[in-house]
């Protein structure tokens, strides 16, 4: 049997996760396997697998989205102002991911209408909605004056926590887009070609706005299910969740020269990268030396990918 | 065919259009607050702005090869930090100085490895050891900035006053580096080889540019000034602040682009980056004088930068246009 290149991928990465779960195990044999915690690491990797879903599209167009955890703190300080301003809960929801869309879409549409570099128009983005979040919290969180009911997106349900139930349902919906849409197929298209896409009639700069749009939907939504979440709405929130969801699309096969990629392979990437964000944590190390280890992961990550390009040609 | 009026070039031009906005922040600041125009004020600027200044030569450099080097925030903050260490371990405390050196050129080596050799873009790799060099530093000291009576003696370099005690030592040192980066850019290959692989790598390598020797010495160039400007940091500060690098890559990006660095390669200045940190420095400064909160701050950067990047974009494309005008003029006139 010959495997294509997605398969060997998607094969590898589900291997290099069973082999970190086997050793998260045998780390802390009764604390990693406790419910308690499993339910811990779905839940901060919902957040991920939310907007990563986004991200994996915008790197199969070849393009890049630095601005998804600004987007996500502006959306969560947003949805807790206006809920505080006393609109009511769901409408404050529907506002702020509506002011995160219109990032995403301005983003795209410079970036795609004007043939300039996303990471620099993102990284624009990035500071933008970074600092209204700032600002509309005063350089600090927002808890008082908002109403009871603000944490009811990120209630648990029958046991459950909504979280997971949102990230399950958005990454079927992103696999229905990727395998079954012209849509998708398009974006393969601009990633693999910018030109020969262009010249076979492909609107790039509907698709791509279109793209970056649906990304900044997902990343505000994130940040309003965190301040959901927490109930409280945080400027701070969100730091680095950019290379979260970029080491996340990247370890599932998402090439980042774009053109190709999978959104199954994204979930794969993403709970390597919950897990072992989990060990780390459980093995005591700080925020700032996960770094060290991310900034190697996703190297190794993107070494992986070319290796397996190479040796695969399907 | 001559053409009517002055003929300058577009970056000649673009930069007497920098300069000319400079101007206009100036008398707008001075005319809002009377303390703005004072030379204790600007030499503040100047102070302040070393940093930046001197990385935004090396920066401009790889972006104008068609690179990019996200990493110099990271590398800012371990340099200072490693610097405090070993002055803390008993090095001396200008000897100290070469061996962070020595570690600007590894993770310039480390960046350029990782782009070139293993084929990842320069975004990427560079956003791999930002993260790394960042979580390092610290890691290193545990994110407490390292304060101790060892490092207090580079403080000098910031406390230096010339000329009376008017003009700070940090004034020199900004013109070195910038006279430094002029002359490697105008007078020796490196600025020539930048354009012409920025503009297009593979006839770089096709007319016998060795391109990956030439991605070395530039990423090197702008980790070793990103090391020295972590050293700076920790004169001014008088402590080894791990978090002196936070934001560090927008600014200088901003500043680059701002001063008509192209973000695609091939085309801009050191003399335009310069400027650019100028710009914005004291763009930054008259917001402080005014009392801005430091998150508008942020956003009215993040809008220049839309702003300088849309300008940038539009004014090449009308130059190709009227390139291409000029060519089927000349075609037409021929014919």
């Amino acid at each position: 049997m010959k495997l294509t290149a997605d398969g060997l991928q998607n094969l590898t990465i589900l291997g290099i996760f069973i082999v970190i779960c086997v050793v998260g195990f045998l780390l802390e044999p009764s604390l990693f396997i406790s419910s308690a915690n499993i339910s811990n690491i779905l839940v901060s990797t919902s957040s991920t697998i939310i907007t990563a879903s986004g991200v994996t599209l915008v790197l199969i167009t070849g393009n890049l989205d630095l601005s998804v955890g600004g987007v996500g703190a502006m959306a969560g300080v947003l949805f807790g102002l206006f809920a505080k301003a006393g609109v009511p809960m769901g409408l404050s929801a529907v506002l702020a991911v509506l002011c995160g869309m219109l990032c995403g879409f301005l983003s795209g549409l410079i970036i795609s209408a004007l043939n300039l570099p996303s990471f620099i128009i993102s990284l624009a983005f990035k500071y933008i909605a970074g600092g209204i979040a700032l600002i509309g919290a005063g350089g600090a969180i927002i808890s008082a004056g908002l109403p009871g009911n603000i944490g009811h997106l990120g209630r648990v349900v029958l046991g459950i926590p909504l979280p997971i139930v949102y990230a399950i349902v958005i990454f079927l919906i992103f696999m229905f887009i990727q395998n079954k849409t012209v849509f998708a197929s398009q974006c393969y298209a601009i990633g693999s070609n910018m030109g020969a896409a262009k010249l076979s009639g492909i609107g790039t700069v509907r698709v791509v706005s279109t793209v970056f749009m649906l990304t900044g939907i997902l990343a505000a939504f994130t940040g309003v299910v965190i301040t959901a979440r927490f109930s409280v709405a945080d400027s701070g929130v969100l730091p680095g969740f950019e290379n979260d969801c970029i080491i996340a699309a990247v370890l599932g096969g998402t090439d980042i020269n774009g053109g190709r990629g999978t959104v199954f392979g994204m979930i794969i990437g993403a709970l390597i990268v919950g897990v072992l964000t989990n060990i780390m944590n459980m093995l005591g190390l700080r925020i700032y030396t996960q770094n060290v280890v991310k900034g190697v992961v996703l190297v190794l990550a993107i070494v992986l990918n070319n290796t397996i390009r190479k040796k695969v040609k399907v | 065919m001559k053409q009517k009026g002055l003929n300058l070039s577009r970056s000649v031009r673009q930069n007497i259009v920098l300069l000319a906005l400079i101007l206009v922040e100036m008398v707008l600041f001075t005319i809002m607050n009377g303390r703005f125009l004072t030379l204790y004020n600007l030499m503040n600027i100047v102070r302040q702005n070393v940093p930046n200044v001197i990385i935004a030569g090396a920066m401009a450099l790889v972006i104008i090869s068609g690179a990019i080097d996200l990493s110099v925030g990271g590398v800012m903050a371990l340099s200072a930090v490693v610097y405090g260490k070993l002055c803390v371990w008993g090095v001396n405390s200008w000897l100290a100085i070469v061996p962070v050196l020595v570690l600007g050129v590894f993770i310039g080596w480390v960046n350029k490895f990782i782009s070139e050799t293993l084929g990842i873009p320069a975004i990427m790799a560079t956003l791999a050891t930002w993260l790394a060099s960042a979580g390092l530093a610290l890691t290193l000291c545990q994110a407490i900035p390292i304060s101790d009576p060892e490092v207090k003696p580079i403080t000098v370099l910031n406390a230096t006053k010339l000329f009376g005690g008017k003009i700070p030592l940090a004034l020199f040192i900004s013109v070195f580096f910038v006279a430094v980066f002029l002359f490697l850019e105008k007078r020796t290959l490196l600025g020539k080889y930048a354009v012409s692989i920025g503009g297009n790598a593979n006839a770089a390598i096709f007319s016998g540019i060795n391109v990956r020797r030439m991605r070395l010495i530039y990423f090197s160039m702008c980790s070793v000034m990103a090391c020295l400007a972590g050293i700076w940091q920790v004169a001014r500060l008088g402590s080894a602040d791990p978090k002196i690098g936070t934001g560090m890559e927008f600014s200088v990006l901003s500043a680059c682009i701002l001063g008509g660095v192209n973000i695609k390669g091939g085309e801009g200045s050191v003399l335009g980056a310069v400027i650019g940190v100028y710009l914005l420095a004291i763009l930054t400064n008259g917001m402080q004088m005014m009392n801005i909160d430091d998150f508008y701050q942020q956003v009215v950067i993040g809008i220049v930068l839309l702003g300088a990047v849309l300008i940038n974009q539009l004014g090449s494309m009308y130059a190709a246009r009227k390139a291409l005008l000029t060519v089927g003029k000349k075609a037409a006139g021929n014919a």
